[in-house]
């Protein structure tokens, strides 16, 4: 029997918290307890778009409410919390307007920056973990499935044969 | 404290070895406690595969389900061999730094009424008999003191019971009766590598799975949903709940107590291993033991013989060798997968329905002595629904990960294999110096070393799976793994090792200690040597019965007990 490589969000998070120790960056305990912002609300939102937008056969990420769940784990969870607020903060000071008001163009071209700059840096661990987790949350709604070759959950139907 | 009932025999441990040999006795007319550390599971309450987050769920680890461990030392990592190195698309490097690491807790197992049987693939499988005699016939490892035809009939028998489906043919693997179910038909994953495996002139084959082809006493047929691992909620899969432990109870003659951890075992100035305290709840309870079977598994049971030296044995129990704890065999695994245009279906199908024996055999891979097996491994790795595309294969965001997840679901294709793991002294079971468990019970501390052999072997096993995913028309490899930079053991074995020498061994022939004359070992820790990549729970089964036969013959039991 072989053991499939961890479901990386649980990975990724104990690199964040290992991250974290060994950074002289960090934010106060009091923001990072504090409710989000509208402002980082509609910040995170659009960075969530940018990974998974809208197109013809399902929606974008927040079609499917994934900011809604994403939210909830980081009430629960205080290291994702942690690197929300400082990757919302980031997607907002680069020199320009908020994240939220760059033209959709500029917007993927800021996240392709991130998903290749330092893996020791707030930008990269904040697009690596949030894209893994906001991935298992969509594809958990079956309205994200359509296009795919799976139209329900593996129980009760199974696949019977014969198959292609 | 409160003394139970007596019964005839008590086991510890309710997976493949502790559930096999409960159930055997009770069919012989004993009355049996089975002591389970873990919690029992509903698989329709637990197992979540009908839910549309399914995929999100492993098998589910609800408290006092995972026996605690620690990780001892692991190796560097030889640059040199950085081919072998586990890597995926999206990730990139899966360990990053010059140390092998532990993946997850590194030691897969369930602790829980079937124990690690209930997330087990369920592949059903013979030793091969010369993988047996490695020492004598090859030179290196161990022999085991019994031959396989010691072990056939009840391999038959186990077979029988769990409803194991497979090809007749089985090379050397000689039987005196068919399965007793025909094979599973071979899902799309599985038949091209059939196909490719045939060019290259390999001969790969339907596997024998503990998974039912056909309704079988009294349980319904696969429904091939793909994820046998995460739990059946159907209950066609093999595990040991719904086989040796529903015939147990059946018989009326067998009391299961989930959630009870023993903490001690007391062994009498006679040898005889006298009686044993677990918790029930927060209460102790004390149990006297005419016959104690130890069946916890390779790291559970050496500690449990550790964690209870006594002045007459201060190594601990049954451990006046030494040997306790030693030659610890692990999981020497590799992984392979590609995508292939025009598979579009491989999520679907029973896991590991395929496999390929032909360098099983401890002398078949050319210049390294210990075998391996390849087998179809797409859905046993987890490549049965959309997040792990999104998570594993498909690189990026926006349309290209969107559209990238609709191109190449359905068409990874995996090879996986797992080899022969030798002893060395570097690799081992002891107990942590620091670490206890809520009881204040030491941890079990694993050391793992990978020598040249197992490396050699690996990079066979990783050249080999290329080699078949391109025959394949895998166009390029989107992830491998395995045990070079990982320790994510899940057969493991070895840890009282079986033999006739008490001086090098744990237990005789008959899985009896040497040492107490009433306590027996029936899991993977009396393996003398781990095989050519056989998954070892029929091998269990089948030696757990054996005891249980030879326990009823009458050479343990107080003669107004024996059966003749």
């Amino acid at each position: 029997m072989l053991q499939e490589p961890l479901m990386q969000r649980r990975r990724l998070l104990k690199i964040v918290g290992a991250f974290f120790l060994g950074q002289a960056f960090d934010i106060s305990p009091a923001l990072a307890a504090a409710a989000p912002s509208p402002s980082e609300r509609a910040t995170f939102a659009a960075f969530l778009d940018v990974l998974l937008p809208r197109d013809a056969l399902t929606g974008s990420a927040t079609d499917l409410r994934v900011d809604e769940q994403l939210w909830l784990l980081a009430d629960s969870e205080a290291r994702f919390r942690r690197l929300v607020v400082l990757g919302c903060q980031w997607l907002n000071m680069t020199g320009g307007p908020p994240f939220t008001e760059l033209a959709a163009g500029q917007q993927i071209a800021l996240v392709e920056w991130m998903s290749h700059s330092d893996w020791n840096e707030v930008p990269r661990r904040f697009y690596e973990l949030v894209r893994q987790t906001a991935v298992e949350v969509y594809y958990s709604d079956p309205a994200a499935w359509r296009g795919l070759s799976i139209e329900h959950p593996p129980q009760p139907l199974g696949y019977l044969p014969p198959w292609q | 404290m409160a003394v139970s009932q007596r019964f005839d025999a008590v086991v510890v441990g309710s997976g493949a070895g502790g559930a096999a040999a409960a159930w055997r006795l009770c069919e012989k007319g004993l009355r049996v406690l089975l002591l389970e550390a873990g919690p029992s599971f509903d698989p329709t309450r637990d197992y979540k595969l009908s839910q549309p987050d399914w995929e999100r769920h492993r098998f589910p680890e609800p408290p006092g389900s995972q026996g605690k461990i620690s990780i001892g030392g692991l190796d560097r990592l030889d640059p040199a061999d950085a081919e072998l190195r586990s890597w995926n698309r999206v990730i990139g490097p899966l360990v990053r730094g010059d140390a092998r690491q532990a993946m997850g807790p590194g030691y897969w197992h369930v602790q829980g009424v079937g124990g690690s049987t209930l997330h087990f693939v369920g592949e059903s499988h013979r030793m091969h008999p010369d993988a047996m005699k490695l020492r004598s016939r090859h030179g290196v490892g161990c022999d085991w003191p019994i031959d396989y035809a010691d072990l056939e009939p009840y391999y038959a028998l186990c077979e029988s019971l769990v409803g194991v489906a497979g090809p007749h043919d089985q090379g050397a693997r000689w039987r005196s009766t068919s399965f007793p179910l025909p094979a599973h038909p071979l899902s799309p994953p599985a038949q091209r590598l059939m196909a490719a495996g045939s060019r290259l002139g390999m001969h790969w084959q339907p596997n024998s799975r503990a998974a039912l082809s056909a309704a079988y006493d009294g349980r319904p047929a696969c429904n091939y949903c793909g994820n046998c691992n995460r739990g059946c909620p159907l209950g066609d899969k093999g595990s040991a709940d719904v086989t040796f432990i529903r015939k147990g109870l059946a018989s009326g003659r067998l009391t299961v107590k989930p959630a009870c951890p023993v903490v001690r075992i007391r062994a009498a100035s006679n040898g005889r291993i006298d009686s044993l305290e677990y918790l029930e709840g927060k209460n102790p309870r004390r149990i006297e033991t005419p016959i104690l079977i130890l069946a916890a598994g390779a790291v559970q049971t050496p500690r449990l013989l550790l964690t209870n030296p006594s002045r007459q044995y201060p190594k601990g129990l049954a451990n006046s060798s030494g040997q306790v704890g030693r030659n610890f065999m692990e999981t020497l695994s590799w992984n392979s997968t590609g995508l292939v245009p025009g598979l579009t279906q491989s999520h679907v199908g029973l896991q590991s329905d395929a496999i390929c024996w032909d360098f099983n055999a401890p002398a078949a891979i050319p210049g390294v002595i210990g075998g391996c097996r390849f087998n179809s491994s797409a859905q046993e790795i987890g490549f049965t629904g959309p997040i792990a595309y999104a998570s594993r294969i498909v690189s990026g965001f926006g349309k290209q990960l969107k559209d990238g997840v609709r191109a190449s679901f359905g068409s990874a294709l995996s090879v996986g294999a797992i080899g022969e793991f030798v002893p060395n002294d570097k690799t081992f079971v002891d107990l942590d110096p620091q670490k206890k468990d809520r009881f204040g019970i030491s941890l079990p501390r694993l050391h793992s070393h990978l020598s040249r052999l197992e490396i050699e072997r690996l990079r066979f096993m990783a050249s080999q799976s290329r080699r078949l995913l391109k025959e394949a028309g895998a166009i390029e490899l989107v992830e491998e793994f395995g045990a070079w930079d990982h320790f994510s053991a899940t057969h493991v074995f070895g840890t009282c090792r079986m033999g006739n020498d008490p001086v090098s061994s744990v237990v005789d022939a008959n899985c009896r200690s040497h040492a107490h004359p009433n306590l027996y070992i029936t899991d993977a820790s009396v393996f003398p040597s781990s095989g050519g990549g056989e998954s070892p729970s029929l091998t269990i089964h089948a030696l757990a019965t054996r005891a249980a036969d030879v326990i009823v013959s009458g050479c343990a039991l107080p003669a107004s007990r024996r059966i003749v």
